[in-house]
Order: C-alpha cells, then structure tokens, then sequence
C-alpha cells in the first residue's frame, strides 16, 4: 500500500481503481487536504483505501472537504473525490467520461512525483486485485508527470491513452493477459517520463488554468460572423443624402453642448486608431458596430427607393454603402452628432487618397467588430469581401444632411454613434464617411423604427431604445455580473447613459486631439494621449504594455489582419 | 567628496523646490481667500477657513494637471513652445470657460494686431514701450 500513496495518479488511474473496486463502496480518504504538491498521496489514498475496508465517514469528510478546497486543475484528487460519490448512480463509463474531460484540462500539474515510479511496476504486479485497467496506470503516469514545458506532448500521449483506455473500457475491462504484456513497456515509458518527472522543480498551473478567467469576462466578443454580416449589409439600401454644407459651420466643440457635438461613434474613433487598441475600446467598437447592422436593415426596408440615387455614388458594393443611407431622417442623428466631426472636415481639404484609406481601414475594423458583435443578425445580407469606397466629397455631407437640427433626442444621436460622425480627417473621403456611417446604425425616424420594431425582436428592445443602448447592454450585464447584488433596471439605464455619454466624450476627444496636431486622421499618437490623459499611459507603462496586458492574443489575432489588410475588412480567404 | 557635494546640492535644489512651491500654493490660498471674500460678500454666504484651503489646494494640484497637459497637447502639435490653441484645447471641456477663453484671446490677438500696426505707423522706439505696456495692462485686467 505504500507505493500507493506515493504514486501518482490521473483521474483515470483513480477511475480505474474505483471501477474495479467499486463494490468495495467508498475509499477511505485521510483527512489531509494537501495542497497540490501533495496530490500524489491524495491520489494514492482512494487506492489505497479500495484494498482497505472503506470507511464512509472519511470519504464524507473528504467530499466535504472537497468543494471547499479551491478548484486546482491538479487536484486529480479531488476530481476522483467528486466523482466518486456519483460513483454508483452512473455507469462507470459515463464517470470516466466526466473524468476525463474535467482532467483533461488540468495539465500536466500533478505534483512531483520521486521515485514514485519505481515501485510501481513491481508493486503493480503484486497486486492481483488490479485489473487490466490497473495496469495501465504506469502509462498513464509518466505522461501526466512530463514537465509543463511537455505539456503539449503529454496531452498527445494522454490522448492516446485515452482512446485506450475508453477502448479497454468498452471491452469491458480486457484480459489481464493482454495488460500484462504492456507492463514491460509501461515500465520503460515510466523509466523514460521519470526524467522528466525529476526535472520538475516547480509545477504550474497550464495556460488552461487562465482560461476560467477568460470565460468570466463579459460576452462582449463574439466570433466574427462573416457571413451574417455580409448578409446583413446587403439588405442595407442605398439612399441619397441632401447636401448638408450648412453644418459644416459647427465648431469642432459645440459651444451649446460640447459632449453632443459630436456624439460619433466612439466605434469609429476606436478604429480609427491605428494599431493597438485596447480591450475597451474594442468593447466600445463591438457595441457601436452592434448598432450598424441592425440599423442597415431597417433603412434599408424602408426606403429602397433610394438605392438608386446612392448607388451611384457609392462603392462598388452595394452592401456597404446601404446601411448609411435610410431615411434622410435617419441622417439627423448624423447631423447632429457629426457637426464636430464634419467641421472639422468641412475644414480640411477634400477626399484624400490617404484619408480614405485610413477610413476603409478604420471601416473594416468596424465592419469587423460589427461582425463580431451582431452574430445573432442574419438579416444582413452578404456582402463583398473587399469594399472600397469611392471618396466622395459631397456623399458624406449628404448623409449628414438632411436635418442637422432636427434631431430630437439623444437617442437618435446614439444612432449616429458609430463612428461614421468621427472621423475627423477622413472625413473628406465621402463614400468613406458613408461606409462609416452606414456602419454605425443610424436610428431612423421614429414612425420607421416602429415599423422595423416587429422585425428585430430577438436582438433587443427597439422603439424605446437606441442601437447603441442595446450595445451598451454587454457592459450592464457586465457591471451586474461583478456587482455581486442585484441591480435595478433604472440603476443599467443610468449605468447606459453615463457609459454613453462617456464613450462620446472619448470619441470626441480623440477627434479634437487629430484636429490640434493639424491632421484629419486620428492615429495612435491621439489615442495615446488620450490615455495619457486618462491616467493609463505613464511614464512607466506605456500603451504597448496595456495592449499586451488587456489585449488577449485571440483578440489580437482577428485585430492585426483586418488592420493591416488595408482596405479588405475580412481577413484575406 | 564630489558625491557628497552633488548629495548636498540635490538637497539644497529639493529645498528649494519646496519652498517655491510653498510660496506658490501661499500665493494661491491667498488669492483664492480674496475670490472667496468677494463672493461671500456678493451672495452673502460665508466660507469657512478650512473650505478656502480645500478650494486653494484643489486650485494648485489642478494647475499642476494643466501644465502637464498643456505640455503634452504642445509636443502632440510637435511644438515646443505652449500656444494658445493648447490652451483652447484645454478648456474644450467647459463650455463657458472656453468661450470667455476663445473672446479673450481674440481681443488679445486684436490688441497686439492693433499695436503693431501702429509701431508700424510711428517709430519704433517710442511706440515699443507704449504698446508693450498697453499689451500688459490689458493682460493683467484679464
């Protein structure tokens, strides 16, 4: 029995022994609750106690013990504790399965075993209790026991094992002959991992350990739903815009209301930036671009007379430029919200080259983290996998047009959000401003919004709320989630007004920083000194840190090729 | 012996960083205090001491922000002097404030405009001293 404690064990090792043993009922489990180091004894106490005669109390305690003790991916133990319980309501193979699967994110994280091995095989010949199953443990062992650098290695051998083992399973525990045989090779294959096993200094827990971490953040990200999306932009029409010059008059701030100025998409701005983007502000990005393509499809339904006129102006594909077209009313949101931002570019010079490129590129970002966001949008309609839009100097003014005053209410100018309104340099680049118009979802007029209310249900509430609320839902849920305690609905309004009144002052921010530095397009040297401002660039972290810190690597992956793809929103193929 | 003399010398410098900054949050509480006298003269309210040196020590650290950001709005222009523009820049967030500041600095840029127009006019000697005072007064009713 002593080698027992002393080996270390895997679940499945465990759920061998406890198959095999378990009419024998409960092991006795010392009452040591070991950190991970010590799971090796923990493991081996089960076993041991499936030769003794099993005490149920201990095993009680055990499993007292166990959800109290923190859920270490190595506590194989524990897993085998939990599971032994249910022992006897399931079939064995279904335990195992469970096993398997909650073990098979622990890495490699068994605590060092020494010399641990050694005995087995001879003490594994001795015990004639232990079924062919059992004797597969010294296989299974030393691939658990490989060092975390081998983890990827180990993982392939334990899958291997595992099809073994579910074989052996579903041969119902084979002749012990044929597991005899493997011993010799177990042998050797625990003598080679027992190298391993000595060069473990430390165990850590495996990347997988983090991911918990990562499942407990708000759902904002969603996978990009290329097609969906695509789908979604085509339904958007094309409608044409009144010219709009008279805005252009409208300081950069508002003196009246400075942060309504230029209500733009904070989306937009976000993208704007070139390179790194923080996990904010892709969450800013996300929200806004939920907006757009809800709000193509409404225009779209509703004013197909329009296509025509924009369809001549706008890109080559149509799905793209329809979401910013509606309804001239629509466009009020733009006006209101993007007289900063069509200041500034009423000021700077007309359609360049360079800004439309930047504004694509901040498009696609957009179109992008539309993608991502509005998975669950099928309306959209397939678009293009390449949209260039044409600059236009008089469209992007057109689609701010129509009612640069009228616009009502807030909501409407959360409609304008989306980035279309802040692009600042680019602005120049009219079919470029559509695109980001478009892509932000621009709330129609009231009476067409109720018309399109029946059709979106599934995203969210409508008529009453903008886009951008809806978007801005991720983050209420987010703040609920770590709150702790229930939050009231007035509290996730409030929260979503002042999160919204804080994403358009970001936006605007950053537009004024380009403005200042006599430029038309926001480049990362705005967002740095925004975050300067904000106190999250010092001298001593600088944004490249934030970005490695807050900017998970699967995030960055579907970043960095829409961003340096240059005009393709999706990623090429 | 040069280690010493340098410790010595960053001490002596700390001192009198100190003290120029006691001197400036001094020179703050007390305009602050005078401000607060007119306004509880005006409104009829009281201020009590502590409340003044909360409003000065706010006011101060306050400042300190705005130098720093006025710096990193000149360099972010690629400029190495502060302009007026970082100055709007800076006060974008009231609206009031940046009117009053957009008006002042007109009428400033209006006033030297109009005070070299006339140096123009007239010598240079003479017409230096008299428009250069002109520019300070004006600054100073600001």
């Amino acid at each position: 029995m002593a080698f027992l404690s002393e080996n270390e064990g895997t679940t499945r090792t465990l759920l061998h022994h406890v198959l095999e043993t378990q009419p024998l009922s409960s092991p006795v489990l010392s009452n040591t609750r070991q950190s991970k180091r010590s799971l090796s004894t923990s493991m081996g106490r089960p076993r041991r106690t499936l030769r003794d005669p099993p005490s149920r109390t201990l095993l009680s305690k055990q499993t007292k013990t166990a959800p109290a003790q923190p859920k270490d991916i190595g506590a194989d133990g524990q897993f085998f504790v939990e599971h032994y319980d249910f022992l006897e309501e399931g079939t064995p193979r279904i335990l195992l399965k469970k096993i398997l699967q909650t073990a098979s994110e622990a890495s490699v994280l068994v605590p060092a075993l020494v010399n641990s091995q050694e005995p087995e095989p001879v003490e594994l010949q001795e015990e004639s209790k232990w079924n062919s199953l059992e004797l597969q443990l010294p296989e299974l062992e030393p691939s658990v026991t490989v060092a975390p650098g081998l983890l990827v290695h180990s993982r392939k051998k334990r899958c291997l094992r595992v099809s073994e083992f579910e074989q052996e399973v579903d041969q119902g525990l084979a002749v012990a002959s044929d597991l005899t045989g493997r011993q010799p090779a177990s042998a050797s294959k625990s003598s080679v991992t027992r190298s391993f096993n000595l060069t473990l200094a430390t165990v850590r827990p495996p990347e997988s350990v983090e991911r918990p971490g990562l499942a407990r953040r708000p759902p904002n990200r969603k996978a990009i739903d290329v097609e969906a999306f695509e789908q979604r932009l085509k339904d958007i029409p094309l409608t044409p815009l009144p010219d709009c010059r008279t805005y252009h008059s409208a300081t950069p701030v508002d003196e009246d209301r400075p942060f309504q100025a230029s209500p733009d998409s904070r989306g937009i701005r976000r993208s704007l930036a070139k390179g790194q983007e923080l996990k904010a502000v892709t969450q800013k990005a996300n929200q806004r671009m939920e907006k757009g393509p809800r709000k193509p499809t409404k225009s779209g339904t509703r004013s197909p007379s329009q296509n025509t006129p924009l369809s001549t102006i706008s890109m080559s594909t149509g799905t793209r430029s329809r979401p910013w077209t509606g309804t001239p009313s629509q466009n009020s949101c733009f006006s209101a919200h993007s007289l900063s931002a069509r200041s500034s570019i009423s000021r700077e010079a007309r359609a360049k080259s360079g800004v439309a490129h930047q504004v694509e590129e901040e498009e696609e970002r957009l179109m992008d983290d539309e993608a991502k966001e509005s998975e669950e949008d099928t309306e959209i309609p397939q678009s293009t996998g390449n949209i260039r839009v044409q600059p236009r100097p008089g469209s992007w003014r057109c689609s701010l047009g129509p009612s640069p005053k009228g616009l009502p209410a807030d909501e409407q100018r959360h409609g304008l959000d989306p980035c279309a309104l802040v692009l600042p340099g680019s602005c120049q680049v009219g079919g470029a401003i559509l695109f980001v118009l478009f892509l932000i979802p621009r709330l129609p007029s009231k009476p067409t919004q109720a018309k399109r209310a029946p059709k979106r249900r599934a995203p969210g509430p409508r008529q009453p709320r903008d886009p951008d609320k809806v978007g801005l839902n991720n983050y209420c849920k987010a703040f609920s989630f770590y709150a702790k305690i229930p939050m009231e609905k007035s509290a996730s309004q409030t929260l979503m007004k002042c999160l919204n009144q804080y994403f358009r002052t970001l936006c605007d921010d950053l537009e004024t920083f380009a403005h200042h530095a006599g430029r038309k397009t926001v480049l990362l040297a705005d967002l740095e000194l925004l975050m300067r401002r904000q106190g999250l660039v010092t001298d001593d972290i600088s944004l490249y840190v934030l970005v490695e810190r807050f900017l998970p690597l699967e995030y960055r992956r579907l970043l960095i090729p829409c961003a340096a793809s240059g005009n393709s929103v999706f990623p090429a193929g | 012996m040069e280690l010493g003399q340098r410790e010595e010398e960053e001490e002596e410098e700390d001192q009198r960083q100190l003290t120029l900054i006691q001197n400036l949050k001094a020179t703050v509480h007390y305009t602050v205090g005078s401000m607060c006298q007119e306004a509880a003269d005006a409104k009829g309210v009281r201020f009590t001491k502590p409340a003044i040196a909360a409003i000065s020590e706010v006011t101060f650290r306050q400042c300190e922000h705005f130098a720093k950001d006025l710096e990193m709005f000149a360099r972010h222009a690629k400029r190495s002097t502060i302009n007026m523009e970082d100055v709007k820049l800076l006060a974008r967030r009231s609206s009031s404030l940046l009117n009053y500041i957009t008006e002042k600095s007109e009428e400033i840029s209006r006033i030297n405009q109009e005070q070299k127009d006339k140096k123009k006019k007239k010598t240079e000697g003479g017409n230096k001293k008299s428009s250069k005072q002109a520019v300070t007064e004006m600054d100073i009713d600001d």
